[in-house]
């Protein structure tokens, strides 16, 4: 019989998981990669989507542009973000209790003034979400080496970015990048203490030399052993004729069935990881935890951290979830890149200009100073949020983020006019104020307008095409 | 792509067939001239047909009037300059004649 490179070991490996069909089933459900079928994970690995091209105006950098005092970055506790228990903890118990009266109140009355994107469809499109079961050490259904009587998997550290990469673009995600976790700097972005349920404060995060990860929920404390070491962190595009249409029920549904879509990718990757013989140990939340995502996204590569925190993509902008698993299989790390977001957003300040709850900062420049305030990270230079504010208010109107619809880096790249955007960003800063000004001239706001035209359109799957 | 480089193409053939056939002497600024409106109507198209793919409502309307009409103007001057000079000199030569 034919055998395909060097691979014996993984021709073996796959041969015995019975997986013999597994090149002609998946070049069947890949219809973009064209004819070739792909006859072992080798082959996989050398397929287009195993790795992704940056436009040339990407440059890599050995700092991110985002700057970062490691030694004054503490590991932080989730509890204290709005999400968790901040909002309570900011506001007090009356004014937070009053947010969530108002909230019920705005949509009982949006709905019954019919009002655009707030309707009881609207509402439906919303709620209709529905999460796979998603926990720190993953489902645990598939097969192991161990089961199987075979060795573990075995490949380079670039062989197992690819096809870690080539699994994640196949099951839905954008871009995927990888960090090292070393002592003293990126460890310090794994939570000290991860996501409770609700507003209870979450298990505490522990570094061990243990072999094994423990989840010891009940008794307050999991387990990352050292030896998991790699950070694999990756993007889900959100639909762009969603997030257009913000402070509407519509709109928010682009943040929500990406989480959706993530709870089950999760759990996916943990099994595809334990079958090849490697722990992965996953945020148990459909939301946020494990560690600070916008960090390791920036450490890994995927893009440049902007005004509001969030990141940017030289691709689709600030139109992603970001989310992280943390696995032994060794992996290639990203280097952070530059492409000029942060230089673009001291000067075009859009966000703050549009922001209806005027919690953005307007400073031209960043700065170390956090205020001291107890939801806030340490040791990174950036342009504070007023946390509560915005927190609050996209809980009263169920749902905003107007700063994501109206960032210049908010377009397809359908127009050529935003590669010459993107491009001229990235490589001549000069320029910046004159796009901010060109945003305004021809896409006003961002905004599109009628947000019940969204039921009328033909949208791709995903609503992206 | 491919369509739009063979249609570009052919009119280009199809434009210096007909200026040999008429005759028609066209300046090197002129050929700059028309290549520049050219490729600014190209812009323009792209941009106002992606901008409505996109669901924006006035940015194509945006695009069409600020890369449009120069794009015009730029395709007009160098289809005018080569006919206006042409004409002067047949003009030229008519008074040549009749003195």
């Amino acid at each position: 019989m034919t055998k395909y490179h060097s691979t014996l070991s993984r021709r073996e490996f796959l041969k015995t998981l019975g997986l013999g069909g597994t090149g002609a089933g998946l070049s069947a459900l890949l219809p973009h990669i064209g004819n070739s079928s792909v006859r072992d994970l080798d082959e996989l690995m050398a397929l287009p989507i195993a790795s992704i091209q940056r436009p040339s105006w990407v440059k890599t950098a050995e700092k991110p542009t985002v700057e970062i005092d490691w030694p004054q970055v503490q590991r932080f506790d989730y509890h204290n973000v709005m999400w968790a228990s901040g909002l309570r903890r900011a506001l007090g118990n009356e004014q937070y209790d009053k947010v969530f009266i108002d909230a019920r109140v705005n949509r009982r009355l949006w709905i019954s003034e019919n009002r655009p994107g707030s309707r009881l469809q609207d509402v439906a499109l919303k709620e209709a979400n529905h999460w796979a079961p998603i926990s720190f050490l993953g489902p645990q259904t598939s097969p192991t080496p161990e089961s199987l009587q075979v060795p573990r998997y075995e490949g380079t550290a670039e062989e197992n970015g690819r096809l870690i990469t080539a699994f994640m673009r196949l099951h839905g995600a954008s871009h995927v990048g990888f960090v090292e976790l070393e002592a003293g700097t990126t460890e310090q972005l794994i939570y000290a203490y991860d996501t409770g349920i609700g507003e209870a404060q979450g298990p505490r995060l522990d570094i061990t030399d243990s072999d094994f990860p423990l989840d010891k929920t009940a008794e307050g404390f999991r387990v990352i052993p050292r030896k998991a070491r790699w950070v694999i962190v990756y993007t889900m595009r959100m639909a762009d004729e969603l997030m257009k249409r913000p402070i509407t029920e519509v709109g928010d549904r682009s943040h929500y069935y990406m989480y959706n879509l993530k709870s089950l990718l999760q759990g996916q990757l943990q099994n595809f990881l334990r079958t090849l013989g490697y722990m992965c140990l996953g945020e148990a939340s459909n939301f946020n935890a494990l560690g600070v995502h916008t960090g390791f996204a920036v450490m890994a590569g995927i893009g440049e951290m902007c005004r509001i925190g969030h990141v940017i993509t030289p691709e689709y902008g600030i139109q992603q979830r970001v989310q992280m698993v943390i696995t032994d299989l060794p992996l290639p790390p990203g280097r952070p890149v530059d492409f000029g977001v942060m230089n673009f957003c001291r000067t075009c300040k859009k966000c703050a200009d549009y922001c209806p709850a005027r919690a953005i900062n307007p400073a031209t420049e960043p700065t170390w100073d956090n205020g001291g305030l107890f939801y806030r990270a340490t040791g990174i230079k950036r342009w504070w949020l007023n946390e509560p504010l915005c927190n609050a208010y996209i809980r009263r109107v169920n749902g905003c983020a107007t700063c994501f619809a109206v960032c210049p880096f908010s377009k397809r790249h359908n127009m050529s006019y935003n590669e010459v955007f993107r491009r001229s960003v990235a490589t001549n800063p000069v320029l910046n104020r004159f796009w901010r000004r060109a945003d305004d001239f021809f896409f006003g706001d961002g905004i599109h307008g009628d947000a019940n035209k969204f039921w009328d359109m033909d949208l791709p799957p995903w609503g992206y095409d | 792509m491919f369509l739009a480089g063979m249609l570009v193409g052919m009119a280009v053939l199809g434009l210096v067939i007909y200026l040999n056939y008429k005759q028609l002497d066209v300046r090197w600024y002129e050929w700059l001239i028309g290549v520049l409106g050219f490729g600014l109507l190209l812009f323009t198209l792209q941009n106002v047909t992606a901008a409505a793919s996109e669901y924006w409502e006035v940015a194509p309307l945006v695009f069409l009037w600020v890369f449009g009409v120069p794009a015009l103007i730029l395709l007009a001057v160098s289809v005018i300059l080569p006919f206006f000079r042409h004409w002067r000199r047949k003009q030229a030569s008519r008074k040549e004649i009749q003195a």
